[in-house]
C-alpha cells in the first residue's frame, strides 16, 4: 500500500519539438474556420496569379468603345469580356483587380518578411545578451515607436521618389518594432530554460545556442505574428496608395483601385469600388481567422 | 484544550447532504464532488482533509454559490435548517456578506494589487452595516491588531505587495472577520506559506474561535497541521467522504485504509527512517469516474465488492466511515 | 512619483530635439531641397529663407538656428508653396480642425470600445458576447480609408442625410462621418483588448475574494476589475494616438476638412520642406508628450511599478 516515492514524475512530461507541431497540425485540421480561411486565401492567390489568363484584356489595354460611356458600356458583364467591368479609363477591372491583389499580397508578404528578419535578429540579440545592451536596444525601440512613422515614410517617399522598393523598405523597417519586442520577450523566457542554461554551462558558443535552441523555439510565435503582420502591411500599403503616394501607374494595388473606385462612386459605377473592396476585405478576414486558428493550435490553453 | 465536544443534538449551522458538483467542459463532464455529506455545528472546527483535486475547494465554493460558470451543484445544503442551494444570487451575496466568510489559499493573489488594504477592508462594511467610513476604518484597524499586525493604523493604507505572505493571510483573515460571520471557511490558508508561518496562522484561527465563537471549516491536505485545532475531521477522496468523526477518534482509531495512509504519510521526527512516505499511485481522474469505492485502485486491502459497489457510510457523528472491509468486520 | 515624472521628461526632451535635428538634416540633404537650390525658388522666399536660416553659413549653424527658432519662438519659418504665409499660420489654421475631430474620435474609440469589451466579457458565452465579438472582428478590417468611402456612399449618396465633406466651423453634421471613419478600427481594437483583459481579470483570485465578501457583481466589476483590466488599454493608447494622427491625413483629404493632414500631403507633393518639417515635428512633439502622459497614468494606476 505504501511505498517509497517514485521518481518518475519528471520523465513523463512530453518533450517539446515534434509532438508539439504534430499536435498543432492536428488541431488546425480540426478547426473549420482556419481551414476555410486558408482555402479562401489560396483561391485569392490563384485568382491573382492566373486570373488574367482567362481574360482577353491586359491591365493596360484601353477599351476605346467603352470610353466616355463607362456607366453603361463598362458594366460588369460576361459577354463584353469585362467580368468585373472597366475602370474610368476603359481598362478591364478583372485583370486590374488580379494585378492589384498580386501587388498587395506581394507587398504584404515581403514587408512582413523584412519585419520578421529584422525584428527577430534585433529581438534575439537584445534578449540573449541582456543587461545594458538589452536596455539600450529596447529603449531605442521605444523612441522610434513614438515617432509618427507614417509621416516619416511619406517624407522618404517624397524625397527619394516613389518606388516599390522604397515602399517595401519603408514598410518593413517601421514594422519590425513590434516583432522585436515580442521576440525579445520570448527569447528571455527561453534563455532561462534548463536546456539553454546547460548549453551555456557546457560552453557552446552563443551564435550556436541562438541558432540551435532559441530560433527553433521562436518559430511558433513568429508564424502567428506573421499572419497578423501580412494584412497589416496590406492596410499600410493601401493607405499610402490611397493617398496617391504609393504604387504608381501602370502598376496598381488594392489601395490604388479602392481609391480610384471611391473617387468615382457618385457616377453610378459602384463596381469600381465594390470588387477591389471585396478582395481587400476577404484577404483581411482570411488572414485574421487563419492567424487566430494558428494561435489556437499552438497555444490551446489560451482559449475556452 | 478543545471546547466541549458536540453531541449532535443541537441543530447544525451548516449541513451538506449528498452534494454533487459537476463541471461541463469541452472534453466532457467533470465530477468534482460526488455525493459528499458533512455538517458543522456552531463554534465547531471541522477539518476537511484530502489530496489535491479531491473536491475540497469545490465543496466550499458550492456552499457560498461561487462555483465557476460551468459548474452546477445538486443535493442539499442547509444553512441553519434552510435550503441555500439554488438561492438567487442576491440572497447568496447577502449570506456571504453577513454569515459565511471565506479565506483562500494564496494570499498573494487574493487581494487586489491595485487597491489599498484599507479600501478593500472598508468596502462592504460601509455598504451593509450603516457605518461611517471613520467608524469602519477604526474597526478595521482594531481587527488588524487582533490578528497581530503591528502598526496597523499606518499600514492599513499600504498596498498588498508591501506585505509578506504570512501578513497578507492575517489581513485576509481579519478582513473575513470584520462582518462577524457565523462560519469561516478557510481553504488551505497555510499551503502557500512557510512552515514556520503555517503554525502561526493555525494559532490565530484557534484564537479567533475562542474570541468570537466562529465555526471554522478548515480545508487542508495536511492532516498533521490540523491535529491541534480541529474538533472533527472529514477525510475526502475523489469527491467523496471516506471517513469522518471526532478528531481524537480519527487520529487514534482510523478505520479507512486511506485515512491510515494519510496518517502514515505525516512526516514524524521520531520515526525518521530517511524516506518520505507517500501513497502510491495517482488519485482517479475526476473526468472519468469508476464504479465502486474510488480508492480501490490504490488500496492494499481491496476485495471484490470494492470494485463493484460503492460502500455505504456507516457510523455516527462521532465516527463514521465508508469502507467495505471495515463494514464487514 | 515626482522623480519619475522628471526622469521621463528628461528622456522626452532629447527625443524631441533629436527629432528636430534629424528632420532638418534629412531635409538639408534631400534631393531637390531648396537649401541646395536645385529648383528655382521665387526670390521673395529665397530672401526669407536666407534671413531665417543663414543659408550661407555652415550647416551646424543652420541646424542650431532652426532648433533655436523652434525652441524659443516656436517658429517653423516660411512656407514656400503658400508664398505669403508662414508655416505657423498654416498650422494655426489647420491644427484646430484636426484636433477637434481627432480628439472626439479618440474619446469615441475609448468609450465605445471599452464599453463593448466590458459588456462582452461580463456576458461571456451569451449571444451578447458573440455579437460584440462579431462586430469588433468586422470593424477591425475596416481602416479609415475604407470606412470613409463606405460612409459617404451610404449617408450621402444613398440616404442624403449627411454632407459628404467640408467643415463649416465644425458643425456636427460635418463631424459625424470623420469621427466614425477615424474611430471604427481603433474602437474595435480597444474592444477586443478590453474584453480579453476583463475576462482574465474576472478569473483572478482577488475577484473571488471580492465576491466572497458579498459585494454585488456590478460592484465587483466596477471596484475591482475595471482598473486592472484597463491597463492593457492604456498601453494601447499610445499606438492609438499615433494611428489617429496618421489617419487624420486620410480624413482631411477625403472629407476636405482643411485640417493639418491635407496641408501635409500637399506640402509633401509640392516639396514644401519647411511645412513638412513643421507638421512632422509638431506631431512628433505631441506624440512624445502624449506617451509621457500615458506612462504617468500607468504608474499612477499600478502601485507595484517601481520608479
Ligand atoms: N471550472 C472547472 N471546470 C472543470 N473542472 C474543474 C473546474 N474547477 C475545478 N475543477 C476540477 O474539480 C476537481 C476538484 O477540484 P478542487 O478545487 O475542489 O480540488 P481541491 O481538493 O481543492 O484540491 P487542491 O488541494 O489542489 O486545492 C479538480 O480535478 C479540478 O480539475
Ligand atoms: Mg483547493
Amino acid at each position: 500500500m505504501i511505498t517509497a516515492r517514485l521518481q518518475s514524475e519528471s520523465l513523463s512530461e512530453p518533450g517539446p519539438g515534434r509532438s508539439l507541431w504534430q499536435d498543432a497540425r492536428r488541431r488546425i485540421r480540426q478547426n473549420p474556420v482556419a481551414i476555410v480561411s486558408f482555402s479562401i486565401l489560396v483561391l485569392v492567390g490563384v485568382f491573382a496569379l492566373f486570373g488574367p489568363i482567362f481574360s482577353g484584356w491586359s491591365s493596360e489595354d484601353i477599351n476605346w468603345n467603352v470610353l466616355g460611356n463607362v456607366e453603361t458600356a463598362g458594366r460588369p458583364a460576361l459577354d463584353s469580356g469585362h467580368y468585373f467591368g472597366t475602370d474610368q479609363l476603359g481598362r478591364d477591372l478583372f485583370v486590374r483587380t488580379a494585378h492589384g491583389v498580386r501587388v498587395s499580397l506581394m507587398v504584404g508578404i515581403i514587408g512582413a518578411l523584412i519585419a520578421i528578419v529584422v525584428g527577430t535578429l534585433y529581438g534575439t540579440i537584445a534578449g540573449y545578451v541582456g543587461g545594458r545592451v538589452d536596455n539600450l536596444m529596447m529603449r531605442t525601440v521605444d523612441v522610434i515607436m513614438s515617432i509618427p512613422y507614417m509621416f516619416v515614410l511619406i517624407i522618404l517617399l517624397v524625397m527619394f521618389g516613389q518606388s516599390i522598393v522604397l515602399l517595401f523598405v519603408g514598410i518593413g523597417l517601421v514594422s519590425w518594432l513590434d516583432m522585436a519586442r515580442i521576440v525579445r520577450g520570448q527569447t528571455l523566457s527561453i534563455k532561462n530554460r534548463e536546456f539553454v542554461e546547460s548549453a551555456i554551462v557546457i560552453g557552446v558558443p552563443p551564435a550556436l545556442i541562438i541558432l540551435r535552441h532559441i530560433l527553433p523555439n521562436l518559430v511558433g510565435i513568429v508564424i502567428v505574428y506573421a499572419t497578423l503582420l501580412i494584412p497589416n502591411m496590406i492596410i499600410f500599403e493601401s493607405f499610402i496608395s490611397f493617398l496617391g503616394l504609393g504604387i504608381q501607374e501602370p502598376n496598381t494595388s488594392l489601395g490604388v483601385l479602392i481609391s480610384e473606385g471611391a473617387s468615382q462612386m457618385q457616377y453610378g459605377v459602384l463596381w469600381q469600388l465594390g470588387f477591389p473592396l471585396f478582395f481587400f476585405i476577404v484577404i483581411q478576414f482570411g488572414f485574421f481567422f487563419l492567424g487566430d486558428g494558428i494561435r489556437d493550435a499552438l497555444d490551446p490553453k489560451d482559449r475556452h | 484544550m478543545h471546547s466541549t465536544p458536540r453531541t449532535g443534538t443541537e441543530e447544525p449551522l451548516l449541513s451538506i447532504c449528498d452534494l454533487r458538483v459537476t463541471f461541463g467542459t469541452p472534453e466532457g463532464q467533470v465530477v468534482a464532488v460526488d455525493g459528499a455529506s458533512l455538517d458543522i455545528h456552531p463554534g465547531e472546527v471541522l477539518a476537511v482533509v484530502g489530496e489535491s483535486g479531491s473536491g475540497k475547494s469545490q465543496t466550499a465554493l458550492a456552499v457560498t454559490g461561487l462555483l465557476a460558470r460551468n459548474g452546477t451543484s445538486e443535493g442539499s445544503i442547509l444553512w441553519k435548517g434552510g435550503e441555500i442551494l439554488g438561492l438567487p444570487e442576491h440572497q447568496l451575496a447577502r449570506l456571504r456578506s453577513e454569515e459565511i466568510a471565506m479565506v483562500f489559499q494564496n494570499p498573494m493573489t487574493c487581494l487586489n494589487p491595485y487597491l489599498r488594504i484599507s479600501t478593500q477592508m472598508i468596502e462592504g462594511m460601509t455598504m451593509n452595516r450603516k457605518m461611517t467610513r471613520t467608524q469602519a476604518r477604526s474597526a478595521c484597524i482594531d481587527m488588524l491588531e487582533t490578528v497581530q499586525i503591528a502598526d496597523a493604523a499606518n499600514r492599513i493604507d499600504r498596498y498588498p505587495h508591501e506585505f509578506s505572505g504570512g501578513m497578507l493571510q492575517r489581513i485576509m483573515i481579519a478582513m473575513s472577520l470584520l462582518r462577524r460571520p457565523r462560519l469561516l471557511i478557510a481553504d488551505e490558508p497555510t499551503t502557500a506559506l512557510d512552515v514556520t508561518v503555517q503554525m502561526q496562522i493555525v494559532q490565530l484561527l484557534k484564537h479567533i474561535r475562542r474570541k468570537y465563537g466562529t465555526a471554522i471549516m478548515l480545508i487542508t491536505h495536511d492532516l498533521g497541521l490540523v491535529a491541534s485545532i480541529s474538533d472533527r475531521i472529514s477525510i475526502m477522496y475523489s469527491g467523496q467522504i471516506m471517513e469522518s468523526g471526532l478528531a481524537e477518534n480519527v487520529f487514534s482509531n482510523p478505520r479507512h485504509p486511506y485515512t491510515r495512509a494519510l496518517l502514515d504519510a505525516i512526516p514524524r521526527i521520531d520515526q525518521n527512517d530517511g524516506e518520505l512516505r507517500d501513497i502510491a499511485g495517482e488519485p482517479p481522474d475526476p473526468a472519468s469516474r469508476t464504479s465502486g469505492c474510488p480508492f480501490h485502485l490504490r488500496c492494499g486491502y481491496r476485495i471484490a465488492s470494492c470494485i463493484e459497489n460503492r460502500p455505504d457510510t456507516l457510523g455516527s457523528r462521532e465516527h463514521a466511515h465508508a469502507c467495505h472491509l471495515s463494514n464487514e468486520t | 512619483m515626482l522623480y519619475f515624472i522628471l526622469k521621463r521628461i528628461a528622456i522626452a526632451i532629447p527625443t524631441i530635439l533629436a527629432l528636430i535635428v534629424l528632420s532638418f538634416t534629412l531635409m538639408h540633404y534631400a534631393p531637390g531641397s531648396p537649401f541646395t537650390g536645385e529648383r528655382p525658388l521665387p526670390p521673395e522666399i529665397l530672401t526669407n529663407l536666407e534671413a531665417k536660416y543663414g543659408l550661407d553659413r555652415p550647416f551646424p549653424q543652420q541646424v542650431a538656428r532652426y532648433v533655436w527658432n523652434i525652441v524659443t519662438e516656436f517658429d517653423f519659418g516660411p512656407s514656400y508653396s503658400y508664398k505669403d504665409r508662414t508655416v505657423n499660420e498654416i498650422i494655426a489654421q489647420g491644427f484646430p480642425v484636426t484636433l477637434t475631430y481627432g480628439s472626439l474620435a479618440f474619446i469615441v474609440s475609448i468609450m465605445v470600445g471599452a464599453t463593448l469589451g466590458i459588456v462582452a466579457a461580463i456576458h461571456r458565452t451569451t449571444w451578447l458576447d458573440s455579437l460584440t465579438v462579431g462586430i469588433t472582428v468586422g470593424a477591425q478590417v475596416l481602416p479609415n480609408f475604407i470606412m470613409a468611402p463606405i460612409l459617404v456612399l451610404v449617408f450621402t449618396l444613398w440616404l442624403g442625410w449627411l454632407p459628404g465633406g467640408g467643415w463649416q466651423g465644425g458643425q456636427w453634421p460635418y463631424l459625424v462621418m470623420p469621427i466614425i471613419a477615424l474611430s471604427t478600427s481603433f474602437m474595435a481594437s480597444i474592444a477586443r483588448i478590453t474584453r480579453s483583459s476583463m475576462i482574465e481579470t474576472l478569473n483572478s483570485d482577488f475577484i473571488l475574494t471580492a465576491r466572497s465578501k458579498g459585494l454585488p457583481f456590478h460592484e465587483v466589476v466596477i471596484r475591482h476589475a475595471l482598473k486592472p483590466s484597463m491597463l492593457p488599454v492604456i498601453s494601447y493608447l499610445g499606438p492609438t494616438f499615433v494611428g489617429l494622427i496618421t489617419g487624420s491625413v486620410v480624413i482631411d483629404i477625403y472629407f476636405s476638412t482643411g485640417g493639418i493632414g491635407q496641408h501635409f500631403v500637399n506640402a509633401a507633393i509640392n516639396r514644401d520642406y519647411p511645412l513638412i518639417m513643421g507638421v512632422t515635428i509638431l506631431t512628433g512633439i505631441l506624440t512624445v508628450v502624449f506617451n509621457l502622459i500615458v506612462d504617468i497614468l500607468y504608474v499612477w494606476i499600478d502601485p507595484r511599478i517601481q520608479y
